[in-house]
């Protein structure tokens, strides 16, 4: 990340002493925006010609690759189709559900539903022909209703609104480089238990 | 110090009953056994265990701040580097212990000398600390024993004045222990919340595998609100061993015992204590297993201890001889210490263990032990003590 933020020639804090604000201060590079592209699948990518056809391969690839990890989650299918669309869920295979709640297995009781991935962010770093593509998984919100705010746009698993519709995008670095295990999908049981304890379970403590 | 035999109360397991006394019997062997008790003079609790037990004290906080203080001694202690900054935050804060349990050599005749210190989960707490009472009451009301006689035993009042210190930093309390149906573990925790509540604290109980962390790195309970101060009955070289370690930093949980305790249930510390003061009356020589120094040891007889053992498992007795005695267990993986073998002193075949109880860092009762051989195992029976002069 450091290596990205080699070519900043900004200040990281501004302070306006006369407008009464509090100072103006950068959190770090990962609020910097950078351009990318937003497309529901490999040959939209294509299509829009601002990546070449490797690159935009390479990241609906990668994209369908973390799609498990970052999907929001769901208890029932009813609450997944209300945010997502109608016939727009699937259930997480069972295996992947235990492993991302630290062992427990709450999924157990009838799955955990997550809506299909509805599209891909695609991005590089500006002024770096030569770096790495890097992709995530988008999905899509349900129309619409009253008062629930902007529908059928896309969102990343962990509830970052990009576009509102396919093309060219502007995201924070932060969204574009967030790696798979950093991200904390919507709807995750966000307690994971059963971390203590496993060495005691065939003795007594007494000592 | 003698051991008296004498007649058991007829009602004692009513007794044990009343008073919620599950495991005085495991596995169909007894555990309280009042089939004889022990006889100490005044002089010999307060010149002697309890003079040992302050002074002992004394010493293991100064090995604290040494072993803080020298990276090559947390090594030694198989101290996991990435929590080393927190343990000693926990020191350095003064975050306020609760209590602990050391184990001496004695037999009525010159200073009690340190077996070990257990500072983390030290079990055996509410038969000496209530159950023994309740024994010397009954015995007195019936005429058993003088009405002068005494007992060494102010656990539970300070128990609770030490939860009532601890009240205004932590108000609410849980407090845990591994779940699998162990009663002696379950009824510890019990008698510990129940002075807890006694000391104006909230408390809650729930089992260690059920403790969360949410996305904050933040302990949690069933009801996923935040653990703000534990009590544990478990071990911390096996907590810092699991998963949930990672979130041991960040977390703002407050523990009881603290951190800092686990340099002191090592018992690496025998090693620790004797290079810092050798020839002290109430230590016994000792090394780490690996240092050359244990040499010293290895003609005369000595024991060989894991650094995390627990229950005597894993020790090794060698007498002069060259003939050994092994308990065998599942530690020793990180290494071990060789004590200078002192064996108890047997009374007609029982081999007993003074367990001389601190809590808020003072000493303030005892519990004997003792067992058929010279290594005191979790089949030890406990039997009570009274002070007759």
């Amino acid at each position: 990340m450091l290596l990205w933020c080699a070519h900043m020639k900004r200040s990281l804090i501004v302070r306006l002493a006369l407008m009464g604000t509090a100072a103006l201060t950068l959190s770090g590079c990962n609020d910097e925006p950078v351009p990318g592209g937003a497309f529901q699948n490999a040959e939209q990518c294509r299509t829009d010609g601002r990546y070449s056809a490797a690159a935009c391969d390479d990241a609906f690839g990668n994209a369908q690759a973390r799609h498990m990890a970052e999907a929001p989650r769901y208890q029932k299918r009813e609450d997944c189709e209300a945010a997502h669309g109608a016939a727009a869920c699937e259930v997480l295979p069972a295996h992947l559900a235990a492993s991302a709640e630290g062992g427990t297995t709450t999924a157990a009781t009838g799955g955990i539903f997550i809506p299909y991935m509805a599209g891909f962010l695609i991005g590089q770093m500006a002024g770096r022909s030569d770096a790495a593509i890097l992709s995530r998984p988008l999905y899509g919100s349900a129309p619409a209703t009253r008062g629930a705010g902007p529908g059928g746009g896309l969102h990343t698993g962990d509830g970052t609104r990009i576009a509102g519709a396919p093309g060219a995008v502007s995201v924070s670095r932060g969204v574009l480089t967030a790696s798979p295990d950093k991200v904390t999908p919507v709807g995750r049981p966000v307690v994971q238990r059963g971390g203590f304890g496993s060495s005691g379970r065939a003795a007594s403590v007494a000592s | 110090m003698r051991r008296v035999r004498c007649e058991e109360r007829h009602d004692w397991r009513a007794r044990a009953a009343e008073v919620g006394f599950e495991f005085h019997t495991t596995g169909g062997q007894r555990y309280w056994d009042e089939s004889a008790y022990y006889s100490f003079t005044l002089e010999e609790i307060e010149q002697n265990i309890e003079a040992a037990t302050e002074e002992v004290a004394g010493l293991c906080y100064e090995a604290v701040e040494h072993v803080l203080a020298h990276e090559r001694l947390l090594d030694r202690l198989a101290i996991p580097p990435p929590l080393r900054d927190w343990i000693a935050a926990s020191w350095t804060g003064r975050q306020r212990d609760l209590y602990g349990r050391m184990d001496f050599r004695y037999d009525g005749h010159g200073p009690p000398q340190l077996y070990e210190f257990n500072a983390d989960t030290p079990t055996g707490l509410f038969e000496a600390a209530v159950f023994q009472w309740l024994w010397l009451e009954d015995m007195r009301a019936a005429g058993r024993l003088p009405a002068h006689a005494d007992q060494f035993n102010t656990i539970q009042e300070r128990l609770i004045d030490a939860f009532a210190a601890l009240a205004p930093e932590m108000p609410r309390l849980h407090l845990a222990c591994v779940g699998g149906g162990h009663a002696e573990d379950r009824g510890t925790v019990a008698y510990l919340e129940d002075c807890a509540h006694q000391g104006g604290i909230v408390t809650g109980f729930l089992f260690m595998e059920e403790i969360g962390v949410d996305a904050a790195g933040q302990f949690c309970d069933l009801d996923d609100a935040p653990i703000e101060a534990l009590f544990k009955l478990y071990p911390w070289e096996w907590m810092l061993r699991e998963p949930f370690a990672v979130h041991l930093p960040g977390a703002r949980t407050r523990f009881i015992e603290p951190p800092w305790k686990m340099l002191i249930s090592n018992k690496g510390l025998l090693a620790v204590l004797w290079e810092m003061f050798p020839g002290h009356p109430n230590l016994l020589e000792a090394y780490f297993a690996d240092d050359p120094a244990a040499k010293r040891l290895a003609g005369g007889g000595h024991a060989r201890k894991p650094l995390f053992g627990r229950e005597g498992a894993n020790i090794r007795l060698v007498a002069e001889g060259g003939q050994s005695i092994d308990e065998p267990g599942p530690y020793g993986a990180e290494g071990h210490v060789v004590q200078a073998l002192a064996t108890p002193p047997s009374f007609d075949g029982n081999w007993p263990v003074i367990g001389s109880w601190l809590v808020g860092g003072e000493p303030c009762g005892m519990g004997v032990r003792e067992d058929d051989g010279p290594i005191t195992r979790n089949s030890a029976r406990f039997v009570p003590h009274a002070i007759i002069d």
